[in-house]
């Protein structure tokens, strides 16, 4: 019997104007699981994460998580309930050090987390007196996760990680958040253009596109769909 | 309420009304185009009154003729300020909470210099001059002619500009920047000086709108706060950056104000609009027009 | 960075070098204390004994300057790492002063000055719940506006259903009570705004500043932050008016200044509002400059200050002891 899904969204829809950014989009995370986010530009990635994680209100649909509804609850309530997020862009507290950044997303979060622990995790350890404004572009990324991670989720939404990343880089991510996966037991719901990483790594693929949900299933099946294939090379769409 | 008492109280609106739309729309170009909060509003208002004043008490020119000095004199002065205090500000990197900050306090200086200097002039006593004070009979009420004047070429001045933004190719340009600010600047709008002359207008407006009020109203240096304070709830009232937004919320805010102040008998001008104010705020903060 | 010009850095505790910072979240008392160490203790102590050696001219100047000291301080804890600039002292300020004279009579001191800051703590919840859901603009605008509408509100009130316009002050307490008053409240003040930044809660509220969004994505209940902080900054602001009650034996609805609001602004920012130490330094030095000159030049001594917001705003938007700290080479406070 498959664990009963840590996170659940159905038929959720969002407009902006007259704009139907995501049409009647339903999904399933259970715990433990990655599962990878990916579609074209546009296709209305970031937004469903904004809904899942509050920062927006859905048109309609419902979202749960363990079993209770989540839809409209207010952002910060989402957060402590074990939802974290990182951003497409990191956006840490630039004139704090990263030891303190962490520490204080820690604090906010109810002060458990293991500062040290998280650092070695995301493997930021040695430049934890530097301040975030310091950091490269790829350590930002770390120090977003590091953040996230040390309100104890139970659950990561990630959005573009590996975003402009060198390869190297990139590997070293996918390592780290496989580590929390294994070790951590945390579901991961990973936004991604990177899709060596995503085959690597993701239990199953979701894909969307112009905020529909072509298509679902594991990794290898999924980036051979035809229909995936076609929202990516862009080939005409049918007309509306 | 009888029909008459109705009418009275409706005419008696739009004439308030008609000038809080004028007021309103000039802040309403620098806040919802520049984010520029222009606390500093109502002075410029009360400085183009007392030009007026000037004027018509030591020369004897015709109030309203003086408007052809005060309206292009504060286009200059609203230029001027633009080059030399916001868009130093508005020009640095920084946050748009930053910049919206700041040029809040640099308004903040101008009231202190424009209220102090107005003090420093004229002093702190009621002024005032007489000027078609004759009742006019407005569909069976009577309403002084200088007031009725006031409404109509501030009503005239707001309807011409809206239609100026609709028909020109200026005007296109400053409603393409107000809809899309990225998207104007690809096309070719030259922002700065979109910005600069948008600002100059809303002080001008200001200006005149102070005219206008000097012929049927007493003057202080102190009648600044109150005309920003009700223009900035006709903007919130219409929506932030738009137009017709503060044309219509002006009136009706006249409207709703001149009702209030017939049903309690006391000058509750201000709880009525800081009334409105919380009510839009609450319940639809884009305002009655916005998106 | 919100705020007003530039990002905030919590301040270490005095001495200690960059590569050992206070964990956020341990209260450092004894660190605030040490801190608090040389100048500022001097300073204290002569401030406690001042009533003995000071004229009664000198003395009324300096409680007049220290309520200076706590509406700067006191705007500055919520609207110096929010950004959220509040214009509403001037209504705070004059409810806790009628607050203090409604309650002169009946209450021993200083509990009349404990009934303006319930006052002044009811407003501001019920302002900032209206007004705290929006953005930072919105907020502004709300708060311009406030003390007028207070003071039309209470002449309406007063004239219709009291009867009578303004109160007298029975029975005020003596001037050595009145500064002792003062004092503590700006101690209390300003060791409330030091503390305040080594807790989570101060880092909150640095947080909304910087990105309320993200803050909100890191749990914290964005709403609520704002408006018990703003509540707690009009206790204290309301608290200085009941305070300063007693100078006037007759107070009427023009204690509801506008102008209150405007020069505790400038007095934050000229000092600058993210640092503990800037509103204290601004009201001195604006407060000073008020009293001393206010009563002889009014429209030139304003009109100047106008002009000193300008040239601040324009070079020097961090404020001067941000400031001037830059020039002393140390790295406390980025430039923007």
């Amino acid at each position: 019997m498959p664990a009963p899904p840590l996170l659940e969204g159905h038929e959720v829809s969002k407009s902006f104007g007259g704009l139907r950014v995501l049409d009647r989009v339903s999904f399933r995370v259970s715990p433990g699981e990655i599962v990878a986010l990916i579609g074209p530009n546009g296709a209305g990635k970031t937004t469903l994460f904004n809904v899942i994680s509050g920062l927006s209100r859905p048109g309609t649909g419902m979202i749960r998580l363990d079993g209770d509804d989540i839809t409209r609850l207010a952002a910060h309530a989402i957060t402590r309930r074990g939802v974290g997020r990182t951003f497409q862009t990191p956006r840490p507290f630039l004139a704090l050090t990263v030891e303190e950044n962490v520490r204080a997303a820690s604090r906010f979060g109810g002060g458990r987390g293991d500062v040290g622990a998280l650092l070695a995790l995301v493997e930021l350890a040695e430049v934890a007196r530097l301040t975030a404004r310091q950091l490269s572009a790829a350590r930002r990324r770390l120090l977003e996760l590091a953040m996230a991670l040390a309100l104890r989720p139970r659950l990561l939404l990630v959005d573009e990680i590996l975003g402009g990343l060198l390869p190297a880089e990139a590997e070293r991510v996918v390592t780290i958040l496989r580590t929390i996966r294994t070790e951590h037991g945390i579901a991961l719901f990973w936004i991604d253009h990177v899709v060596w990483a995503v085959a690597q790594s993701a239990d199953r693929v979701i894909v969307l596109h112009h905020g529909e949900l072509i298509c679902e299933g594991e990794p290898r099946s999924v980036l051979r769909d035809a229909r995936v294939i076609e929202a990516y090379l862009g080939r005409p769409a049918a007309p509306a | 309420m009888s029909a008459q008492i109705a009418l009275d109280v409706m005419i008696g609106g739009v004439i308030t009304g008609g000038l809080y739309a004028l007021i309103a729309l000039g802040l309403n170009l620098q806040y919802g185009l520049m984010r520029i909060l222009n606390v500093a509003h109502g002075e410029f208002l009360m400085l183009g009154a007392y030009l007026t004043y000037a004027l018509h008490v030591s020369l004897g020119v015709n109030p309203l003729l003086t408007i052809v000095a005060t309206g292009p004199a504060a286009l200059g002065v609203g230029l001027l300020l633009h080059r030399t205090l916001y868009a130093p500000v508005l020009g640095e990197r920084a946050t748009p909470q930053a910049v919206e900050s700041r040029s809040l306090l640099l308004s903040f200086g101008i009231l202190f210099v424009a209220q102090n200097a107005a003090l420093l002039v004229w002093s702190a006593d009621l002024r005032g001059y007489s000027y078609l004070s004759t009742p006019l009979r407005l569909l069976g009420a009577p309403f002084g002619a200088n007031r009725v004047v006031a409404a109509v070429v501030a009503l005239a001045v707001g309807v011409s500009f809206y239609a100026f933004l609709r028909r020109s190719l200026v005007g296109k340009a400053v409603r393409a920047l107000m809809q899309d600010p990225d998207g104007a600047r690809l096309v070719g709008v030259d922002v700065r000086r979109v910005h600069a002359f948008c600002f100059g207008v809303g002080v001008a407006m200001s200006a005149v709108a102070g005219s206008l009020i000097s012929m049927a109203f007493e003057l202080t240096p102190f009648i600044g706060l109150g005309y920003t304070v009700t223009a900035l709830v006709v903007i919130i009232l219409g929506g932030l950056g738009n137009v017709l937004g503060s044309l219509v919320g002006g009136i009706l805010l006249g409207v709703v104000e001149t009702a209030a102040v017939y049903l309690v008998e006391y000058d509750i001008r201000p709880i009525v609009s800081y009334g409105v104010l919380s009510l839009i705020l609450l319940l639809k903060p884009s305002g009655l027009l916005g998106r | 960075m919100g705020g007003i010009g530039g990002d905030v850095t919590p301040p270490k505790a005095g001495g200690d070098p960059r590569g050992d910072p206070a964990p956020p979240g341990r209260p450092e008392r004894w660190g605030v204390w040490g801190a608090i160490s040389g100048p500022p203790i001097f300073l204290l102590v002569a401030l406690v004994a001042a009533p003995t050696f000071l004229s009664s001219h000198a003395r009324s100047l300096t409680v007049a300057v220290l309520a200076d000291v706590c509406l700067a301080s006191a705007w500055a804890l919520f609207s110096g790492p929010t950004g959220y600039l509040s214009l509403a002292t001037g209504a705070f300020f004059g409810a806790g002063a009628y607050a203090a004279a409604l309650t002169i009579g009946y209450l021993a001191w200083p509990l009349p000055v404990v009934a303006g800051a319930a006052v002044g703590a009811m407003l501001a919840l019920v302002v900032g719940a209206l007004a705290l859901r929006l953005r930072g603009p919105y907020f502004a605008i709300f708060t311009f506006g406030l003390a007028e509408l207070a003071k039309h509100v209470l002449i309406w009130y007063e004239t219709r259903v009291t009867g009578t316009v303004g109160r007298l002050l029975l029975a005020p307490p003596g001037p050595w009570t009145l500064y002792y008053t003062v004092l503590g409240l700006a101690v209390l003040v300003v060791a409330v705004a030091v503390a305040l930044r080594k807790t989570s809660w101060g880092y909150a509220l640095i947080a909304i500043g910087a990105d309320e969004e993200r803050a909100e994505t890191l749990g914290i209940d964005t709403t609520r932050v704002k408006v018990l902080t703003f509540a707690l900054s009009a206790a204290f602001i309301a608290a200085s008016g009941a305070a300063m009650a007693p100078r006037w034996t007759y107070l009427d609805p023009q204690v509801f200044n506008p102008l209150v609001s405007f020069q505790t602004v400038i007095m934050a920012l000229v000092g600058g509002a993210t640092s503990v130490a800037g509103p204290v330094l601004g009201a001195v030095f604006i407060g000073l400059a008020s009293e001393v000159l206010l009563l002889q030049f009014r429209y030139v001594y304003m009109l100047a200050l106008g002009l000193t917001l300008i040239a601040v705003v324009l070079f020097v938007p961090e404020g001067l002891a941000a400031g001037a700290r830059r020039l002393r080479g140390r790295r406390r406070s980025p430039a923007s």
